[in-house]
């Protein structure tokens, strides 16, 4: 079994890591996940965020 | 001019987000991005205590495009706003957003400008799947 193979819904999830996340699904994030150090609110999602912001422009929002 | 209508201010925005809904939380939190993303709450670490912060403020900006409120920000309270109960980073923050074009400053007010008007009502417009008026 691998060690890698707990399920999160942090913002740092491997699986969703190269996509960036609209603002509808960085909500989810902080509804399910808001604390802790791949929370909603912890600093590096926040950053991936705004990255994520950025990226999409317009689209972040869609 | 005093500063107890500024710390009214706060608390009525502070009450604001502390009892908003699921949606005015979406909203909020939409606004709060914004503002990041045009330079203001410039410190690399989040805390919980500055994302209040910063939800506050997202909620004061709203305010001041739906009601036309101004905030008056005595010079001493910009020298030292922790003094008279006033968030430190505000006084940076408002100078952000006069920098970033969002607010206008006379004489130690602070009122919103048109490109604030037009980010809140293009991104509350985003969030709220209204997107002909987004444009």
């Amino acid at each position: 079994m691998s060690v890698f193979s707990q399920e999160t819904d942090s913002a740092l999830d491997s699986k969703s890591n190269n996509e960036p996340r609209t603002f509808q699904q960085w909500q989810q994030l902080r509804r399910s996940n808001p604390s802790g150090l791949t929370g909603y609110y912890s600093t590096k999602s926040q950053q991936q965020m705004m990255k994520d912001r950025e990226v999409l422009g317009g689209r972040f929002y869609e | 001019m005093n500063n107890f209508q500024l710390l009214e201010q706060l608390d009525a925005a502070r009450d604001l987000f502390q009892y908003a809904n699921v949606h005015e939380q979406h909203e909020i939190e939409a606004i709060r991005t914004e503002l990041r993303l045009r330079g203001l709450f410039s410190s690399k670490q989040i805390r919980p205590s500055s994302m209040a912060y910063e939800s506050i403020v997202a909620v004061l900006f709203i305010q001041m495009t739906r009601t036309g409120q101004k905030l008056t920000v005595p010079p001493t309270v910009v020298s030292n706003p922790h003094k008279y109960s006033v968030p430190t980073a505000l006084p940076r923050d408002l100078a952000a957003a006069v920098k970033a074009d969002l607010l206008l400053l006379q004489d130690s007010t602070y009122s919103a400008a048109l490109r604030l008007h037009q980010l809140v009502q293009d991104t509350l417009a985003r969030v709220n799947g209204t997107k002909e008026s987004a444009a």
